[in-house]
């Protein structure tokens, strides 16, 4: 065998050795952010007893959305990388719900646990919404790469598979409808 | 706590304040330090003569009478000087009060000047703290990561400090240089001061909590190279701040506006906290305020946003004209209501989350 050739294998080699690490650092990217993502929902969900509190505190009727935010407690503790997209969805509805509902209670909307409470989902919503786009970021540039060439042999041969990026449904992008949710016409 | 309209609203009503309490402070500096030029113009009367038959004596005079004078001609020669030196003598004295008077009136001139300078900030924003002459915020320069570490003369000028609405702020007006020695076409070595960075070093108290440690600086490299420019990037030491590169442990964030990528480089010890604190419409306001103020970067560490405003020009006019007193002073608050509509434009004020006023 030539010297020539020895050399072209030989960078062939390391050329393979440095995408497959790239795939891999990618992935590893990926997990990295999904795990924040996971930090951030649960941050949220522990803000989830003091708010029913809170809520039940100032007012009497409103058990459909002390339902809903407890449901979305249970699902983010059962939370997997394949379920976080919609209990993620599911929990930020539950506090959309919460913030439209208080309008209706002028003393729960100035109680100063409200107020603090508030804050520190504002604050949460933004981590989270921060570590979401972190992970999307992660999730464009490993979707990219398994889709380039010449990284799109190595992800072919290990199996990879194009990951979703997280996204607002239609229903989330809607201003939440308050009449709806106390069940009232008009 | 004053608010950006309160301020402008100060503005308005800025002639009224002039009129009525700083220009008598100038009309009475005027009448106080009025220099006497009338015994040193009288002195000058009867020392002219003195120095001018001097002066022409030892120009034109010595050659035509040395031939014909039995005086030897060392003394002819010393005649024009013996007589500049009379004049010389006559007038001293009331040169030496003249020149007393003239400096004492320049010292009394610089403090109306930073008393009315001070007096018309107090006006503006009654908390508002002045410190003409301040050290360089080393600290503060090195820290906030924006500079390269290494810079050979350093000043500061005044620093200014208050609350604007609930954000605190403190800013300095610095310059920073580097020296450079090149070999010019005829061997000399030649040295020059070249400036790293003039401007206002702003540090405010940020709205957000965070830990993390993230700089916004211009993106050179990417507007010239675009995606080459940012594999470049990446591939920078992590040393070296000036060449481009990013300080030791950080990373940089790849941002989804395109506009704001093109811009800035962002790096920082953590993706997550430098995406919570540019969110969209934060990296909508910086690049508006980037419109206003070309070439400004940010910093964010400790809770605190440091921000870095090229400003080639003294901020704030050093030295007020006492004559068009009004508009010096309109001129000055005007400019340091630009600087603080930044806080505004970056929308600091926004205190929705958990950190309240920066106390």
């Amino acid at each position: 065998m030539s010297a020539e050739l020895l050399l072209l294998l030989g960078a062939l080699a390391v050329g393979i050795v440095l995408m497959y690490n790239s795939l891999i650092a990618k992935k590893n990217e990926i997990e990295n952010a999904l795990g924040g993502v996971h930090t951030y929902l649960k941050k949220r969900a522990d803000l989830i007893p003091n708010l029913v509190a809170t809520i039940q505190q100032f007012t009497q009727h409103e058990s459909k959305l002390l339902t809903e935010l407890t449901a979305a407690r249970t699902a983010s503790a059962k939370a997997n990388s394949d379920s976080i997209t919609e209990v993620d969805s599911m929990m930020s509805k539950a506090f959309a719900h919460v913030t439209a509902v208080a309008e209706n209670y002028p003393e729960l909307k100035s109680s100063q646990n409200f107020l603090g409470l508030q804050a520190s989902l504002n604050e949460i919503e933004g981590q989270l919404s921060a570590a979401r786009r972190t992970y999307n970021a992660a999730v464009v540039r490993y979707n990219t790469a398994i889709e380039s060439i010449p990284t799109v042999i190595i992800a072919s041969a290990l199996g990879y598979q194009r990951k979703p990026v997280f996204q607002v449904t239609a229903q989330e992008a809607q201003t939440p409808n308050i009449a709806n949710l106390f069940g009232k016409a008009g | 706590m004053a608010t950006l309209e309160e301020l402008t609203a100060r503005l308005r009503s800025l002639d009224a304040y002039c009129h009525e309490h700083l220009w008598p402070e100038v009309e009475s500096f005027e009448s106080q330090t009025r220099v006497n030029y009338e015994p040193f113009k009288r002195r000058l009367k009867s020392a002219l003569p003195w120095l001018a038959g001097g002066w022409l004596w030892g120009v034109f005079l010595p050659n035509s009478i040395a031939r014909s004078s039995s005086l030897p001609n060392i003394i002819l020669q010393h005649l024009s000087l013996v007589a500049i030196g009379i004049g010389v003598v006559l007038l001293a004295p009331e040169f030496i009060k003249l020149s007393q008077q003239l400096r004492d009136r320049f010292k009394a001139r610089r403090a109306l000047q930073n008393k009315i300078k001070e007096r018309a900030l107090a006006y503006f924003d009654p908390k508002l703290k002045f410190e003409p002459q301040v050290a360089f915020p080393q600290g503060l320069y090195t820290l906030c990561g924006l500079f390269p570490e290494k810079y050979d003369e350093a000043s500061a000028d005044e620093r200014i400090s208050s609350v604007l609405g609930e954000t605190k702020y403190e800013m300095t007006e610095i310059a920073t240089y580097r020296r450079e020695t090149r070999t010019n076409g005829k061997g000399q070595v030649e040295v020059r001061m070249v400036p790293v960075f003039k401007g206002l070093l702003v540090r405010a108290d940020f709205n957000k909590n965070f830990g993390s440690f993230t700089t916004v600086r211009t993106d050179q490299l990417e507007r010239r190279l675009g995606g080459i420019g940012r594999t470049l990037q990446n591939l920078l030491p992590t040393q070296g701040l000036g060449t481009g590169g990013r300080a030791p442990g950080m990373k940089l964030v790849e941002l989804e506006n395109a506009e704001f990528e093109e811009r800035f480089k962002v790096a920082s010890t953590d993706p997550i906290e430098a995406r919570y604190i540019l969110t969209p419409s934060f990296m909508e306001s910086v690049l508006s305020v980037q419109r206003k103020y070309p070439g400004i970067q940010l910093s964010f560490r400790a809770g605190d946003i440091v921000i870095a405003v090229p400003h080639p020009h003294d901020f704030m006019n050093n030295s007020l004209d006492l004559r068009n007193l009004t508009e010096a002073v309109r001129k000055m608050l005007e400019e340091l209501h630009t600087a603080l509509s930044l806080l505004e434009d970056l929308k600091l004020n926004d205190r929705i989350w958990n950190k309240r006023a920066g106390a």
